[in-house]
């Protein structure tokens, strides 16, 4: 493997809660190769966005802060516990980041030009802003660039201030775009869209991209690789065909069932029981209260993330041939 | 319902007693309160009857807090002058509060045109120069205390009448209200019993600005010599003390630190008020 | 925002005001009506006048028509700039109140100018350093200013600066020997102007720090703000670019709002320091039962918080492109 874009070892993020700290990251290792498309799935709340955020060290909430962990970037460097002045030099430069919901993330009172403009300004952008501004919105293919700069986010559909934000995020040619949920908030006609749009830029910038999302239908769309996170920590990661063709963690397994799937007429399935808080996480693995085939052992002890051909997995029981199909045996 | 709604009430007791600006604003509304009541017993002689020893200086015998250009005793005015001070700032600020939660009420229950023709005054009301409009309404009626009353609490009812409208339009087509509408009882009772109830909490808020705001009302009325002649009051002392500035400074001094500290207690009293009733605020990032 | 739109928007601002500034007349109108006594007197005060002009003003009014027609005369008299006359200063109401507008118009607006400065720094650095001692600070200072009566404040103001410290003039709004124009005419006005601004000026201090600073915490927290961030932005343009151009609504519309207040305590602050304006004029007016004067300051105020909504309106949609729609 070259030298990876992105290497994160053991990253902690905690959460200052009533006088009380909560691990809401608990160690977190994932890297991503130069152009490497890679995904992060898992459950709402399981801790995927406060990685991303973890990354650059940027929260959107003064509670949480980096607890621990390396972050190497791109020529080696150690984004963790960078200064603020350095650190903002960073983001939006080097690393670009997309969020959820355009229609939140993009200020209502400015202009969509001068919120892109911004990113060049903010990093001293040596040539033609303006111009700059206006090739973005013709690589995001959004109609009449000239006539949209001026358009305020109201005026432009969903799908458009997506465009907009990746736009903003893209100016300054980053090696590596984090895009948390980009097309939840989005209608699936545009979610494909957006989809194949990253999928595009992707290809034609030759950028690392760290998708973040609870869907793995649009993890199959898209990722090279995939990690899967429960509880704060990453149970399962594998190329994402090897993934979807044998899951090894029992969570991964019930993930793939409870993706909906075109070709396939069986009934909607989720995973019993509910992602626990990190205010009190089980001891030993996470996924034990809705594992169907846990052990005594899998409530003592933490399992460690163990690799195996082209992945890796965290049970004490992915060498047991039974747990191969851990959730039609419970459904029968 | 009276085990239900006693619960949030203590812990709104508690929440407010671990406020430190809380329990003094308490406190001070406790004891102006009191000095008030207890004036006769405190003050130390008749506050009108004056005497030769005009212009004296705190601390002088007799006269703790000195005398105005008449020879009266500043303290025993001071005294009496809170009689004026919350009289007006309570019974205003309550009357207020009634009108309002009656418009309220009636135009969030209502609805339709009637919501929007009163929402409509309210609005208006709020646009009018509240204070101007007292003056020349005082000026035209005449000074008294129950002119003063009436006209701060014709002009102060907005604010609650809009809250109340608000919260009863939430309620009224809560569970609980069906429940009492299916059960055959009437809009009033609906209205009184099972509706305000719900929304008194930021009707004591404003009620407690509101006696805030009113006491400055009366104060600067009572300055521009609108008060009730018969009585004493901390704004009509301040009038007085305008002509003496340079000869008795105490004159200025006394009342108007006794209206600043019962009006900060009132505004500190409903801040806390609010903060305690708002766990939204409280808890945010 | 083009000048054509603006325009435009300026005018249908300016309809919508309409029911408004009748309702301010109606009320004016209501006041001498319920008055006790004949409504003449409430027209022309308190004063002995001609029988000949009392005629006059009971015809103009149609004292003797029934009450609807006496409120469409009294509109339509108001309407025409006939506000009456004022025999204790023997000069036509409309010219008395134009002639001491300035006076009132420096005092508030350098008021208002000192609060927004003062008021608006204040609250960015409480919001900033949220729950530190300066934070605290802020907020008692705060809350001491809205509770402290600014005519009371005015007299310590004196009673420190002028009296004791004798470094600023208490009374009047210029010197008897200050030269009648220039940089030291102007010099000598600021002198003057430095107490009664400032006593009139810390109530606003005190609500727009406070509201400052809960709408930029607010703000703050909005997802804009970290994308923002997220783009590398600095924390100064984050503020200043982002997050004071979103907390500014409801800023300026607490300022709007408590115009009204700003007006009532100017006539307050007047009457403390001598100064020559409506204030003093409504305060002496109320001394020689002058009403007609009493009545068209009440209907000036008012329009001045009608226009203070609508500039309020103005700015909203000049920084709002929501708003600007139709």
């Amino acid at each position: 493997m070259t030298e990876p874009l992105l290497d994160v070892r053991d990253l902690r993020v905690s959460l200052r809660r009533s006088g009380r700290e909560v691990s809401v990251v608990d160690g977190v290792s994932l890297a991503i190769a130069p152009g490497e498309f890679v995904g992060l799935v898992g459950e709402s709340g399981c801790g995927k966005s406060m990685t991303a955020f973890g990354l650059v060290n940027l929260f959107p909430t003064p509670a949480a802060h980096l607890a621990g962990g390396t972050v190497t970037f791109h020529g080696g460097r150690r984004l963790d516990g960078l200064p603020p002045a350095a650190m903002r030099r960073i983001r939006g430069a080097e690393i670009g980041m997309v969020f959820q919901d355009p229609n939140t993330y993009l200020d209502p009172l400015l202009p969509i030009g001068h919120q892109i403009a911004e990113a060049l300004r903010e990093h001293d952008f040596a040539g033609d802003v303006d111009a700059r501004v206006l090739e973005l919105l013709t690589l995001m293919e959004i109609p009449d660039p000239a006539l949209a700069v001026r358009r305020f986010p109201h005026e432009l559909s969903g799908g458009q201030r997506q465009r907009a934000l990746i736009a903003a995020a893209l100016a300054m040619n980053p090696k590596l775009l984090i895009a948390d949920e980009p097309t939840t908030a989005l209608d699936v006609t545009i979610q494909a869209a957006i989809l194949d749009l990253l999928r595009r830029l992707r290809r034609q910038l030759g950028i690392g991209v760290l998708l973040i999302t609870h869907d793995l239908g649009v993890i199959a769309e898209t990722c090279d690789r995939v990690y899967v996170m429960y509880a704060g920590r990453i149970v399962e990661s594998n190329t994402t065909a090897s993934l979807f063709a044998t899951p090894r963690h029992p969570y991964s397994q019930g993930l793939i069932k409870a993706t909906l799937r075109p070709d396939r007429r069986e009934a909607l399935f989720s995973i019993p029981g509910q992602v626990p808080s990190p205010d009190s996480p089980p001891a030993g693995c996470r996924f034990h209260p809705r594992c169907p085939i846990a052990i005594a052992k899998c409530m003592g002890q933490s399992p460690e993330l163990v690799s195996y051909d082209s992945g890796s997995v965290a049970c004490h029981r992915a060498h047991d041939p039974a747990a191969r199909t851990t959730w039609s045996a419970s459904a029968a | 319902m009276t085990g239900l709604a006693l619960a949030p009430r203590n812990t709104l007791w508690s929440r407010l007693r671990r406020r430190p600006g809380a329990t003094l604003a308490m406190a001070a509304i406790a004891i102006s309160v009191l000095v008030a009541i207890a004036a006769p017993l405190l003050a130390l002689r008749d506050p009108f009857s004056g005497s030769a020893a005009s212009l004296l200086p705190p601390l002088s015998p007799g006269h703790p807090l000195g005398t105005d250009h008449l020879g009266r005793d500043l303290w025993s005015q001071l005294v009496y002058g809170a009689r004026v001070s919350l009289a007006v700032g309570i019974l205003a600020a309550a009357s207020a509060v009634l009108i309002g939660t009656a418009i309220g009420a009636i135009a969030g229950y209502v609805g339709g045109v009637l919501d929007n023709a009163l929402m409509r005054l309210a609005e208006f009301f709020q646009t009018l120069p509240r204070f101007v409009l007292a003056i020349v309404t005082i000026a035209f009626f005449g000074s008294s205390v129950l002119h003063v009353i009436i006209v701060i609490a014709i002009l102060s009812w907005p604010q609650t009448a809009r809250l109340v409208r608000a919260g009863v339009i939430t309620l009224r087509s809560a569970a609980f209200v069906e429940a009492a509408r299916l059960g055959g009882k009437s809009d009033t009772a609906i209205v009184v019993r099972e509706i305000l109830p719900n929304v008194i909490a930021p009707i004591v808020v404003t009620g407690s600005l509101d006696v805030a705001a009113a006491i400055l009302l009366e104060a600067g009325l009572g300055f521009f010599g609108l008060g009730d002649p018969n009585l004493v009051s901390w704004g009509g002392m301040l009038n007085q003390a305008q002509q003496y500035l340079r000869q008795a400074w105490w004159m200025s001094v006394f009342p108007g630190l006794a209206i600043t500290v019962v009006v900060l207690a009132f505004n500190l009293l409903g801040d806390a008020l609010n903060d305690a009733l708002n766990p939204r605020l409280r808890d945010a990032p | 925002m083009g000048p054509h739109e603006l325009a435009l928007l300026t005018l249908r601002r300016l309809v919508a005001a309409i029911p408004l500034v009748i309702g301010v007349v109606v009320v004016n109108f209501t006041l001498i009506q319920l008055a006790p006594g004949d409504p003449t007197t409430a027209l022309i005060g308190d004063y002995p006048a001609p029988p000949g002009y009392v005629e006059q003003v009971r015809a103009e009014f149609g004292l003797d028509r029934p009450i609807p027609e006496q409120l469409g005369r009294y509109l339509w008299q108001v309407g025409h700039g006939n506000l009456g006359y004022s025999f204790a200063h023997r000069k036509d109401v409309g010219e008395l109140i134009l002639e001491r507008l300035p006076a009132t118009l420096r005092l508030m607006l350098t008021a208002l100018a000192i609060a927004i400065v003062l008021g608006v720094g204040l609250g960015i650095l409480a919001a900033r350093r949220r729950d530190s001692p300066l934070d605290h600070g802020t907020r008692l200072f705060s809350m001491t200013g809205y509770s402290v009566p600014e005519f009371w404040l005015g007299q310590i103001l004196i009673l420190v600066f002028a009296l004791g410290l004798d470094l600023l003039p208490s009374q009047g709004a210029r010197s008897l020997r200050a030269p009648p124009e220039g940089f030291a005419a102007f010099l000598d006005g600021l002198r003057y102007l430095a107490l009664p601004a400032f006593a009139l000026s810390l109530r606003y201090i005190a609500l727009i720090s406070r509201i400052t600073r809960a709408s930029l915490l607010e703000v703050m927290n909005a997802d804009y703000i970290l994308a923002s961030r997220a783009r590398g932005a600095r924390e100064r343009t984050v503020l200043l670019a982002h997050a004071l151009r979103n907390a500014a609504p409801p800023i300026v519309t607490a300022i709007a709002y408590d115009f009204g207040f700003v007006l009532a305590g100017s006539a307050l602050i007047e009457t403390v320091f001598g100064w020559p304006g409506i204030g003093r004029l409504l305060f002496e007016s109320i001394t020689r039962r002058d009403y007609p004067v009493m009545t068209a300051i009440l209907l000036f105020v008012s329009l001045g918080v009608v226009l203070a909504n609508l500039i309020a309106d103005l700015f909203h949609a000049a920084l709002d492109p929501r708003v600007r729609r139709p």
